[in-house]
């Protein structure tokens, strides 16, 4: 039985007069403990599935499900506020970005236990030292009283996650978690959302245009274009024989898997193109 | 390390603008038409009065020897006599002054607790119907013409409704029976200072309409100014992230947004200030508060200048200083350029 | 699901006619200012009183509104309506005056700093700073009692105030345009200065320049009011609407209507112009944001 339940997922967003669908019948399992890749071009939808999730979507978006489940809960019956943060968290691509200037590491993470936990000052602070040594952080007393541009950018990603899973969310989205970070932070990352899972049971939705950061860390993937999953599987399936002609040029693309010398190939026209509308 | 230098920087700046407020000031009183001299000897003055005049103002020197005696006066808090009463103008302006403070404070007070909670609200759904009706409000409040609606609010308060004294600071009961004991000038503080509760409810009432009437305007400047700093906040991406960890609505605008926005929220306070302080002159006026402001329009009709100078030039230089104060409060509460 | 492609403008000022992409606030307070305007242009023809408009006593003191006065008539018996049409007329002149100057000399002085930079930017934004020292309205209390009563005195004792604005906004706009490729070609061609920033930099200037000079207009108006109020206006019997609420202080508030009918007139021109001013603003800062935020998701 999986955690994580999503069957035709839509969403529609207002454009011009009408509106368009950016994801189209989306279906996807997320197991308990699990981390399963989303990978497509940017503007293939894998953003708006995953804000779809925690309500987040923008104005005038419109969202329909068969079916949303986390766990035996129907998500679409409860209110956002009770899934954000308390079931599903989401961490996005840019931590410098995603942290608020002004305040403290601490006062972030506070923020969140205030708002889910009723645990009195003194316990939010232990709460905080605990999560920011539990994502690997060094010295969680120091981190804590830091502000955001006084970290790194591989210190901000781990502060983001210990506020993500501060209020105990079971799922974690990670949108794009690594891209804006240098290649050595990168798999520190990845190594951290692996040591998660395993201690902690989280299920991971890591969503990425990076086949490399997919094939490190994920057990299945899923490759969305145009708003829709074209192709499912484990990873090792997908990489080794993939069957959608897009996942075939994507997996081309990728420099990991290229040869020296050879030109870069692109990902074909044709698949860019095809209904597209970028404007 | 660089902030303590542009801090610096900018006192000195300060101090630039208040020496060159002082010689404009100065200089438009020498070179405008109207003759000091003839002003100071009073009406239908013999041309000997006139000249005798001129003698005891040292109008007689070059302009930057009259300057230099002016400034250097000033900066000992000498501002000479007033034509009119022939008393000194700085006491005067120390005996008036508490009493402007007082109500622009109160004013203050309202717009910033009013203002800007209106301003984040309006910020909560950008374009949606709350903050379009606030826009509204806003741009009402600074059309509405001060002097005027002061009287239809004595009209309503006062006339009809009978809740609120029409003007004066304190009723002539409370001056007879319980009086204020002058420790700072503000009724309301020296009264609530002595635990003279009858006269400080008296002054309280009393302090009620010019300070409503004199914060209209600088409500609405708050609420744009904070609506317009919040909504660059609120699209900002840690925004969505306190989202989508499940911070409530009122904790992300009141707690996370509104810091974020405080700094250019705070250029408020020297706005308001700035309204506050020429709308105390007509507010003062009409609700014979006896402030500077009715001290210098007294001036204006008697064309008394050197009051009208004195106000001016203090008037400026408190304004000046606050928006210092501000710039130094904006550096300490954003960590990004806080002295480390 | 294919649409035209995105429209790439002309780089340059857009013309007037798109500004009335105005939202239905804006429109309606565009109404009530032409009404406006046509009821003091037609005043003569729009009251029986057109004499005692402009100062003439008349019969009748301090009547209240009737048939007759419709709001009612003064301590010397003149119909309030008549002299707050006659008022209208100076109110709005005096401001189109205040602002014009500021106008006049602000923008040339921005539009000189922001090209030229260096030392003319350091000194004219010093000399900016200076006069944008002096809290509003204050400074134009003290110029217009240097300067004594008149109609020219205290255009320029309110204008004198104001130009700074005008120079910043208009030194910040050339400076956004100063290194585009069309001003750096000419004056690679050798175009004279002067003529660059007439032809080339004063178009971009023109549009918030003209935002900020409707906003004025209110602002000019409250602030003329609130000088003829403090008597610092000009002499009667010219009709002002400051002036009447002056007058009519002293019978208030039993005759209410003396001070009601000409503050109704200030708030309610005041408020069409800031509205008008804030919308077109307003439609313009929307369709940038549009024209910026168009990143694909």
């Amino acid at each position: 039985m999986s955690y994580l339940d999503i069957d035709n997922l839509s969403v529609t967003l207002p454009h011009g007069q009408g509106y368009r669908h950016v994801v189209k019948g989306v279906s996807l399992t997320l197991n308990k403990g699990e981390i399963l890749g989303i990978v497509g071009e940017s503007g293939s939808g894998k953003t708006m599935t995953c804000s779809a999730l925690l309500s987040l979507l923008p104005a005038g978006a419109h969202r329909t499900a068969d079916r949303l489940q986390l766990d035996s809960l129907d998500l679409t019956s409860v209110s956002p506020a009770s899934v954000r943060g308390r079931l599903i968290s989401m961490i996005s691509q840019d931590p410098a970005a995603a942290l608020n200037p002004v305040f403290t590491i601490q006062a972030h993470i506070d923020a969140v236990l205030k708002q889910h936990t009723d645990k009195n000052r003194h316990n939010r602070r232990t709460a905080v030292l605990e999560l920011l040594d539990a994502v690997g952080l060094p010295d969680p007393l120091r981190v804590s009283k830091r502000y955001p541009h006084q970290l790194s950018g591989g210190m901000q990603q781990r502060a983001v996650i210990a506020m993500a899973l501060s209020a105990g969310a079971q799922v974690l989205i990670a949108d794009e978690p690594t891209t804006a970070l240098d290649v050595s932070v990168q798999a520190k990352i990845l190594d951290l959302l692996q040591s998660l899972r395993h201690n902690l049971a989280l299920s991971v939705l890591l969503v990425s245009h990076d086949l490399a950061v997919i094939a490190q860390v994920c057990d299945r993937v899923v490759v969305m274009l145009n708003g829709e999953i074209v192709e499912t599987g484990t990873v090792q399936s997908v990489i080794q024989a993939p069957h959608h002609p897009y996942t075939k040029a994507l997996l081309a693309a990728s420099p990991a898997r290229h040869q020296r010398g050879n030109p870069l190939p692109t990902v074909a026209s044709s698949y860019l193109n095809s209904g597209f509308d970028h404007d | 390390m660089g902030t303590l230098s542009a801090l610096l920087r900018r006192l000195l700046m300060t101090l630039v603008v208040i020496v060159c407020v002082s010689i404009i000031t100065f200089l438009a009183t020498r070179l405008l038409p109207t003759d000091p001299a003839a002003l100071y000897a009073g009406p239908r003055a013999s041309a000997e009065k006139i000249d005798a005049a001129r003698l005891a103002l040292g109008l007689d020197k070059p302009l930057v020897s009259q300057y230099l005696t002016f400034a250097g006066d000033a900066l000992r808090g000498d501002f000479g006599v007033s034509f009119r009463t022939r008393q000194p103008i700085s006491a005067d302006i120390a005996r008036f002054l508490p009493a402007t403070l007082e109500l622009i404070v109160a004013a203050m007070f309202l717009a910033l607790v009013i203002g800007i909670p209106l301003g984040v609200i309006a910020a909560a759904r950008p374009e949606g119907k709350l903050d379009q009706v606030l826009r509204l409000f806003a741009i009402s409040l600074a059309s509405i013409p001060g002097f005027w609606v002061a009287m239809i609010l004595q009209l309503v308060f006062f006339k009809w409704l009978n809740w609120l004294p029409l003007s004066g600071r304190v009723s002539t009961e409370t001056m007879l029976f319980s009086p204020i004991e002058s420790i700072t000038g503000m009724g309301t503080v020296d009264a609530l200072i002595t635990r003279n509760w009858v006269a400080f409810r008296d002054a309280f009432a009393h302090l009620i309409l010019p300070a409503l009437t004199l914060s209209l305007y600088p409500i609405g400047l708050a609420l744009r100014m904070t609506r317009g700093a919040m909504g660059a906040v609120m699209s900002e991406r840690h925004i969505t992230t306190a989202r989508a960890m499940g911070l409530s609505q009122s904790t992300i605008l009141f707690r996370f947004a509104l810091k974020n926005a405080i700094v250019p929220v705070l250029t408020v306070l020297g706005l308001t200030f700035a309204f506050s302080l020429t709308g105390a002159v007509l507010v003062e006026v009409i609700f014979d508060w006896p402030g500077l402001g009715a001290y210098v329009t007294a001036a204006i009709l008697a064309v008394d200048f050197p009051v009208i100078m004195a106000v001016t030039l203090v008037g400026t230089v408190i304004y000046v200083g606050i928006n210092f104060l501000v710039d130094l409060a904006q550096a300490m509460l954003d960590p990004r350029v806080r002295l480390s | 699901m294919r649409h035209a492609a995105p429209t790439h403008r002309r780089p340059g000022p857009r013309p007037i006619l798109s500004l009335w992409g105005l939202d239905r606030v804006g429109t309606l307070s565009f109404v009530v200012i032409a009404v406006i305007l046509g009821c003091i242009a037609l005043a003569p023809f729009l009251t029986g009183y057109p004499e005692q408009g402009l100062g003439t006593p008349g019969p009748d003191r301090l009547v209240a509104p009737s048939s007759e006065h419709i709001m009612g008539t003064d301590r010397l018996g003149r119909d309030l309506w008549a002299r707050i049409l006659y008022g209208g007329r100076l109110s709005v002149l005096l401001a189109v005056l205040v602002v014009s100057l500021a106008v006049i000399i602000g923008t040339p002085l921005g539009i000189i700093a922001g090209y030229f930079g260096g030392w003319v930017d350091e000194v004219i934004m010093r000399v900016v700073d200076v006069f944008l020292a002096f809290p509003p309205l204050l400074l134009a209390i003290f110029l217009s009692a240097l300067l004594g009563p008149g109609l020219l005195n205290l255009v320029l004792a309110i204008g004198l105030g104001w130009w700074p604005w005008y120079t910043r906004i208009a030194r910040a706009q050339v400076l956004s345009y100063r290194q585009r490729p069309f001003v750096e070609a000419a004056e690679f061609m050798g175009v004279h200065p002067v003529t660059i920033m007439r032809r080339h930099l004063l178009p971009f200037v023109g549009t918030p320049v003209m935002i900020q000079s409707t906003l004025d207009l209110g602002s000019a108006i409250l602030t003329v009011a609130a000088l003829s109020f403090l008597g610092l206006g000009l002499p009667p019997p010219t009709p002002d609407w400051g002036q009447i609420i002056s007058e009519g202080r002293v019978y208030f508030p039993d005759r209410w209507w003396y001070v009601t009918f000409p503050g109704l007139a200030i708030f309610t021109v005041a408020l069409a112009f800031n509205l008008l001013g804030d919308s077109i603003r307003h439609s313009r800062e929307s369709e940038h944001s549009r024209a910026t935020n168009h990143e694909p998701s």
